[in-house]
C-alpha cells in the first residue's frame, strides 16, 4: 500500500551557487549576474522581486533545466556542470520536483498520468506510483478529476497537478515558479502548506513568487532586483 | 520513503511511449496516413511495374516457352525409348517424356458383336513418368507397362462415368486405370490415350520406336544447349529424319526483360520508393518537431537524452508499422484486383522495411536536437 507519511524526514540537498551568470544570447546582457548564494536543505526559499528580474532564470539554473553561462551551481558537493546529462537527468527525475508557472502538462493525457509522468523517469514502480499519485491528488481536492485530461480542468486545478506531479517522487528539492499563481485564497494556503511541510521535513524548498504575504512566511526571503539580488530578510 | 530507483524502468517507459503514441492521434495518425500513402502509391505504380516483371518472366518460363521438341519426321527415324533415359541424364532437364506412333481407339472390341468404329481418341504409347504439370482427374496413375491414362477429353469420347475402363485398338485391349488433364504444353494429348511402356524392356522392338520426344528445361537459358547435346546423346537409327526444334528466342526475350526492360523498371521504382521514403522521412520529421515541447517537458521532469531518443524512434516505428501494414495490405488489394498478379515477395518487404527505416531516419535530427539541447530552452521556444 503506498503511503506518503508527512513525518518521515527527507535528505535534502544544500544547493551553492558560486558566482552564477546567465543570459539568453551570447549578445545580451546578463539577466542573472555574479551570484553567490547557499540554499539549505529544510528550509523554504521564496525569491521574489518584479518581472524580469531573474527569479525564474535562477529557478532554472538551479534545477539544472538550463546550464550557466558563468560560474557553477553544485548540490552538495557535486558540481552540476561537470555531471554527465545521465547524472543531471537522474537528479531532476528522482531529486527534484518542479512547478512550472503554466502548468506544464501533457494536454493529450489524463491528470493521473500526468502526475505519474515523473515517477515514471525516476524509475518508480508503476503500480506505487498511481496510488501515491491519487493520495496527493484527493489532498489537493483534484481526485474527481484524476481521469479528465488538461483542457477539462480550470487554470487552478491544472497547477495543482502540477504540485502532485511534483510531490509524487517525494523529491529532496522541490522548485515551484508561482505555484500559487492562478489559486484562490484557501487552495493557495493549502499549496503553501504542503510545501512548508516539505521543507520541514528537511527538503530544500525554492520558490518563485509575487505573493508578499507568503514570501513573509518563508523562512528566507530573496529580493531580486536585476541584474542581481540586492537584500535579503 | 521513496521507492524509486533513480534509474527509469524500460519496460514502463516502452509502455508509456505506447500510450504516449495512442493517446496524440492526430500526430500518430498523420505519420501513419503518410506512410500507408507512399507504401499504396508505391505499390500501385512500382509495385504494378514489378508485378508485370514477375508476370512476363513467369510466362517465359512456363514449360511451352522451355519445351523442345524432338520429331521422327518420317515415321522411320528410328528413335529408341532409351532415348528419355538418355536425355534424362543431361543437365538442365526438368522432364522429358517419348510418345510412340497413334492408333485409332475403336468403340467396341474388334472381334465382338456389331460394327467397330473409330472412336475419335488417338492411342499411343508413353515413355517416362507423367510430369508435374499433369493432374490426375479419376482413377489412379498407371503403375504397370501396359496400363494406360485418358486426357479428360478423351475419357468423355469413350464415355468412361469414372474416368476409367477398357480401351479396344486393332489388335489389343488396354486398361485405362485414369483420367488426367493435360494443361501448357501437354494440352494437345488432352484427348489422347496413352500407354505406359517399360523402354528398356522393348529396346528392340521397333513397333514401340518414338515419334515425339519432349524435353522441357528446367530454365529457358539452357534450351539452346539441352537441344544440341539430345542431338548428340538421341538414340536413332536414321538421326538424319530427326528434327528437333525448340521456342524462338525465348532465352533472349527473358535475358531482355530482366536485362534491360528490367533494369528500367528497377530504377523507376528505385526513384518511387527513394522519393517515398524521403516524404516519409521528412513528415516525420516534422511531426516530431512538433512534439519538440512534449519531449522539453519529458527533459524537465527528467526524462535521460537516451530515453527522449529511444521515446521518439519507438512512436516513429509503431506508427510507421502500423501505416506500412495499412498501405501494403491495401497496396496489394489494388494491383492484385487490377491485374490478378503481385509483385515478389522481396519487393514487398524491401517496400515494408524501407517505409519503417525511412520513418525512423527521418525522426532522428529532431530526436537529437529535443535531446541535447538544454530542456529550458527547447520550452521556451513558442
Amino acid at each position: 500500500m503506498a503511503t506518503i507519511e508527512a513525518s518521515t524526514p527527507i535528505n535534502g540537498v544544500q544547493i551553492t551557487t558560486d558566482n552564477l551568470g546567465f543570459s539568453y544570447r551570447r549578445t545580451s546582457p546578463e539577466i542573472i549576474s555574479g551570484i553567490d548564494y547557499s540554499f539549505s536543505p529544510g528550509s523554504l526559499t521564496t525569491l521574489t522581486g518584479p518581472s524580469g528580474c531573474g527569479k525564474s532564470t535562477l529557478l532554472y539554473l538551479l534545477s539544472v533545466l538550463v546550464s550557466p553561462t558563468r560560474g557553477s551551481v553544485r548540490w552538495d558537493d557535486r558540481d552540476i556542470e561537470r555531471a554527465t546529462d545521465g547524472e543531471k537527468s537522474r537528479l531532476r527525475a528522482a531529486w527534484s520536483g518542479f512547478v512550472f508557472q503554466d502548468a506544464l502538462l501533457d494536454p493529450a493525457r489524463t491528470v493521473l498520468d500526468n502526475v505519474c509522468e515523473s515517477a515514471l523517469f525516476a524509475g518508480a514502480e508503476p503500480q506505487s506510483a498511481r496510488a501515491k499519485a491519487s493520495i496527493l491528488l484527493e489532498r489537493f481536492g483534484v481526485l474527481e478529476r484524476s481521469d479528465h485530461r488538461p483542457g477539462e480542468i480550470s487554470g487552478g486545478q491544472a497547477q495543482r497537478v502540477a504540485l502532485c506531479r511534483a510531490l509524487v517522487t517525494e523529491p529532496r528539492v522541490i522548485f515551484g515558479d508561482e505555484p500559487t499563481g492562478n489559486l484562490d485564497p484557501e487552495t493557495s494556503l493549502l499549496v503553501w502548506d504542503a510545501l512548508s511541510s516539505h521543507a520541514r521535513r528537511g527538503a530544500t524548498v525554492i520558490i518563485a513568487t509575487h505573493d508578499p504575504s507568503l514570501a513573509a512566511t518563508a523562512d528566507v526571503n530573496i529580493v531580486m532586483s536585476a541584474p542581481q539580488p540586492v537584500g535579503m530578510s | 520513503m521513496t521507492d524509486h530507483t533513480g534509474h527509469p524502468r524500460w519496460k514502463s517507459l516502452i509502455q508509456d511511449c505506447l500510450k504516449t503514441t495512442v493517446t496524440h492521434r492526430v500526430t500518430s495518425s498523420a505519420s501513419a496516413l503518410v506512410v500507408a500513402l507512399v507504401c499504396l502509391i508505391a505499390l500501385s505504380t512500382a509495385g504494378r511495374t514489378a508485378a508485370t516483371e514477375a508476370h512476363v518472366l513467369a510466362t517465359i518460363d512456363s514449360p511451352t516457352m522451355r519445351l523442345i521438341t524432338v520429331s521422327d519426321t518420317t515415321g522411320g527415324a528410328g528413335i529408341s525409348p532409351d532415348s528419355v533415359d538418355a536425355v534424362m541424364t543431361l543437365p538442365g532437364v526438368a522432364w522429358a517424356m517419348g510418345f510412340g506412333p497413334a492408333s485409332d481407339a475403336l468403340t467396341t472390341e474388334p472381334n465382338g458383336l456389331g460394327p467397330s468404329m473409330p472412336a475419335g481418341v488417338p492411342v499411343r504409347t508413353m515413355t517416362g513418368p507423367l510430369p508435374p504439370e499433369v493432374s490426375l482427374v479419376h482413377g489412379r496413375a498407371p503403375q504397370h507397362p501396359g496400363e494406360a491414362v485418358a486426357g479428360s477429353t478423351a475419357a468423355a469420347l469413350l464415355g468412361f462415368a469414372d474416368g476409367a475402363g477398357p480401351v479396344y485398338t486393332r489388335d489389343q485391349t488396354i486398361p485405362v486405370v485414369g483420367t488426367v488433364r493435360f494443361t501448357g504444353a501437354l494440352s494437345r494429348f488432352d484427348d489422347s490415350v496413352l500407354i505406359v511402356t517399360d523402354g528398356t524392356a522393348v529396346q528392340h522392338d521397333e513397333s514401340h520406336n518414338l515419334r515425339f520426344l519432349w524435353i522441357v528445361a528446367s530454365e529457358a537459358q539452357r534450351v539452346e544447349e539441352i537441344s544440341q547435346w539430345a542431338s548428340s546423346i538421341l538414340l536413332a537409327a536414321h538421326p538424319e529424319q530427326v528434327t528437333i526444334e525448340q521456342p524462338d528466342d525465348a532465352a533472349a526475350l527473358r535475358d531482355v526483360i530482366s536485362g534491360r526492360l528490367g533494369t528500367a523498371s528497377r530504377q523507376l521504382m528505385a526513384s518511387i520508393l527513394a522519393v517515398g521514403i524521403l516524404v516519409i522521412a521528412v513528415t516525420q520529421a516534422a511531426t516530431v518537431s512538433t512534439m519538440r515541447r512534449d519531449y522539453g517537458r519529458r527533459r524537465a521532469l527528467g526524462a535521460s537524452r537516451s530515453a527522449i531518443v529511444a521515446s521518439v524512434m519507438i512512436q516513429g516505428g509503431v506508427t510507421a508499422l502500423a501505416g506500412a501494414l495499412v498501405g501494403t495490405i491495401t497496396g496489394l488489394v489494388v494491383v492484385w484486383s487490377t491485374m490478378n498478379s503481385l509483385p515478389s515477395a522481396g519487393f514487398v518487404l524491401s517496400l515494408f522495411t524501407l517505409s519503417i527505416v525511412g520513418a525512423l531516419l527521418g525522426s532522428i535530427p529532431p530526436a537529437l536536437i529535443a535531446a541535447t539541447r538544454d530542456p529550458l530552452r527547447i520550452l521556451r521556444v513558442p
